[in-house]
């Protein structure tokens, strides 16, 4: 079996409840550990305005899965989404960078990585692992941005001081 | 020879090697297509030819997941 790091990208119907979400999430997890696969992290982005309309919906909720499987997972993955009628669309990626995938599995979290944390803070930054993402990350456009705004100088935060 | 007009610009991929072009990066992305949505060419922005590519891909990829528009028109 050839094993290869996928990002699988699911945007669902904005409607659902937390708990829709989690048995989405439950279901897309049954179908990988059927084909032997990993789910590295499961990355949650939240309710997005959409750059389009899908499916008469201009929201979406969006959940990012990285995955370890073959590509027999992806197909099966990707034919249960055209069938499920809450996902508005998928996309699925081979993340084609060097990468050592025994590595990946050694430190897997499974879909747990969204859910035990989102009980306490429901963020889109949830379950983002600066470890694996290897700075290419949203946060780290936010961060790199922060830095430059840092470097181009902003005093308006100490004149606010002084007034 | 000097030329007078034209200021060589580098590719800022090449500079900021930690920023690679990638389509979750959205706030990234759209500081190279244009209000309309078309990607920049790099002739205007200045990114190398290998980075133009990543990046043309990571654009389109993200327009697959809506996160970019295909097209903006003024309706």
């Amino acid at each position: 079996m050839k094993r290869s790091h996928y990002e699988i990208t699911a945007i669902l119907r904005p409607e659902g409840s937390p708990e829709t979400i989690k048995q989405f999430a439950e279901r897309v997890d049954e179908i990988i550990k059927q084909y032997e696969g990993t789910v590295l992290t499961l990355q949650s982005w939240g309710e997005r305005k959409l750059a389009y309309e899908i499916k008469k919906n201009l929201k979406g909720y969006y959940l990012l899965f990285d995955v370890i499987g073959d590509g027999k997972m992806v197909e099966e993955i990707e034919r249960n989404f055209n069938i499920w009628e809450n996902v508005l669309k998928f996309m699925s990626i081979k993340v084609d960078k060097e990468e050592n995938i025994d590595a990946l599995l050694a430190s897997a979290k499974g879909i747990e990585s969204l859910f035990d944390k989102s009980e306490r803070h429901e963020n889109s930054e949830n379950g983002m692992n600066p470890a694996e993402d290897e700075g290419r990350g949203i946060e780290d456009t936010k961060r790199y941005n922060e830095e430059l705004q840092k470097s181009l100088g902003t005093p308006e935060e100490e004149e606010n001081v002084e007034l | 020879m000097t030329s007078y007009n034209k200021k060589r610009k580098v590719c800022r991929f090449c500079l900021h090697t930690d920023m690679a072009p990638d389509y979750k990066n959205v706030d990234l992305l759209l500081n190279f297509i244009t209000e309309r949505g078309k990607i920049i060419p790099r002739r205007i922005s200045g990114i190398c030819a290998k980075h133009q590519r990543e990046l043309s891909r990571e654009i389109k990829r993200a327009r697959a997941i809506a996160l970019l528009p295909y097209t903006v028109t003024g309706k």
